[in-house]
């Protein structure tokens, strides 16, 4: 966590920790995860207050993602994600 | 039945994928006004159209949709285009900038791919490098006529380059070099009459719609982020560049992965934007960045260091 944060730092990086709870399908965050993820932002949000900073988390076959504008601001969710590969697939959450 | 039945091959949900798709499109000269139309008949939904220039007689032999009476109104480029895509599908989200690239490069950061209409090499160059930032597919076209010794004989050749992140780039694959900077730095002023006409920009377009439409909606499972076609006219062929299988398997050194998103973005900047409220019309590009998306849409570097990306 300590070398993320510093390596957000130059050039200004978000920081998102990432984790998989497998299986296929949207997935979502367990309270542990919220837990957590109010522990650490706050911290990362002083380190590179000009990003945005979360959590992924990644099932086999899809994605969801939380972001804080700021420590003292609801999380909102990531509306796209886009896979930059070939093919490029968008993976539209609010469609 | 949809006007789109007869490409279902493309896969189940290639409409709608097509549909969602915005493609920026920089210079719509010659090269550009096929891509367009092109576009347009394959369902493509969203348009971001940039060229600075209306359309002169000089350009009625190449520019696809220019017509006399446009010559005659000094029409904007972008606007012929915006009348071909109409045309052929009157629900497609248009953004027309009447303009340098550079002064509305906030709205080419919202397209999922980019392809350049653009003669010059360091506009090549800075196209691609402003693509490769905010991790969008760029694809190049090219075309020129070289004279062949002293004689009356020419040599019409071009060349397609998809360049994705982290992969190839026109540097690495020889389009953009010293030299040629150099060069066209000191031609700088007479380079308005390049020889230009129709049929190979057509060719070399169909090659890009190509590139485009096996990255989004591929009929075969093969499909690629990175090419490079090198068109001769004399002989008629079209080839896949062996440059591009030397480079494919090093690192470009010409675009490091760390270097993307943008420096100055400042999220604390987003949010009281997001929070002023809207004057009604102040947005241009409303269908394409509606207001419940312009937060995210600020927010398309965060994931950058990951293979996934937010748009819009
Ligand atoms: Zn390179």
């Amino acid at each position: 966590m300590r070398k993320a944060a510093q390596a957000s730092y130059r050039p200004p990086s978000a920081i998102l920790h990432v984790h998989t709870h497998g299986g296929r399908g949207r997935p979502g965050f367990s309270r542990v995860d919220l837990d957590s993820a109010a522990s650490f932002v706050p911290g990362f949000a002083e380190t590179a207050p000009r990003m945005p900073h979360g959590l992924l988390v990644l099932s086999n076959d899809s994605v969801h993602g939380l972001l804080w504008a700021g420590p003292d601001r609801p999380a909102f969710p990531i509306n796209s994600f886009k896979r930059i590969s070939a093919p490029i697939r968008a993976d539209w959450s609010d469609k | 039945m949809s006007w789109l039945d007869r490409q279902s091959f493309l896969g189940p949900d290639s409409d709608q994928v097509l549909q969602d798709l915005t493609v920026g499109l920089v210079g719509l000269g010659g090269g550009n006004s096929h891509v367009v139309q092109q576009l347009a008949h394959l369902g493509v939904g969203g348009f971001v159209l940039v060229d600075d220039d209306v359309i002169s007689e000089t350009n009625l032999n190449r520019l696809v949709g220019g017509t006399l009476e446009d010559v005659l109104e000094a029409r904007p480029k972008t606007e012929i285009a915006k009348r071909v895509v109409l045309s052929v599908n009157p629900e497609a989200r248009i953004a027309c900038h009447q303009a340098k690239w550079q002064e509305v490069a906030e709205h080419l950061r919202a397209c999922d791919i980019i392809i350049g209409g653009v003669d010059r090499i360091i506009a090549k160059s800075e196209l691609e490098a402003f693509c490769r930032r905010f991790l969008t597919p760029y694809i190049d076209m090219g075309m020129d006529v070289h004279r062949l010794g002293d004689a009356d004989e020419f040599l019409v050749a071009g060349q397609v380059v998809l360049s994705s992140p982290s992969t190839p780039c026109l540097r690495c694959l020889g389009v953009v070099t010293d030299s040629a900077l150099t060069e066209e730095a000191g031609q700088y002023g007479d380079a308005g009459g390049k020889p230009q006409v129709v049929w190979p920009n057509g060719i070399l377009a169909s090659t890009a719609v190509g590139l485009l439409v096996q990255l989004f909606t591929p009929w075969h499972g093969r499909p690629v982020r990175s090419a490079y076609y090198a068109y001769d006219a004399n002989q008629g062929t079209m080839t896949v560049s062996e440059r591009l299988g030397r480079r494919a398997s090093k690192d470009c050194p010409h675009f490091p992965p760390d270097e993307v998103g943008d420096p100055r973005f400042d999220i604390r900047e987003v949010v009281t934007r997001a929070e002023t409220p809207i004057e009604r019309g102040t947005i241009d590009t409303v269908p394409l960045a509606e207001p419940k998306h312009r937060l995210t849409a600020l927010l398309a570097m965060v994931l950058d260091l990951l293979p996934f990306k937010v748009r819009r």
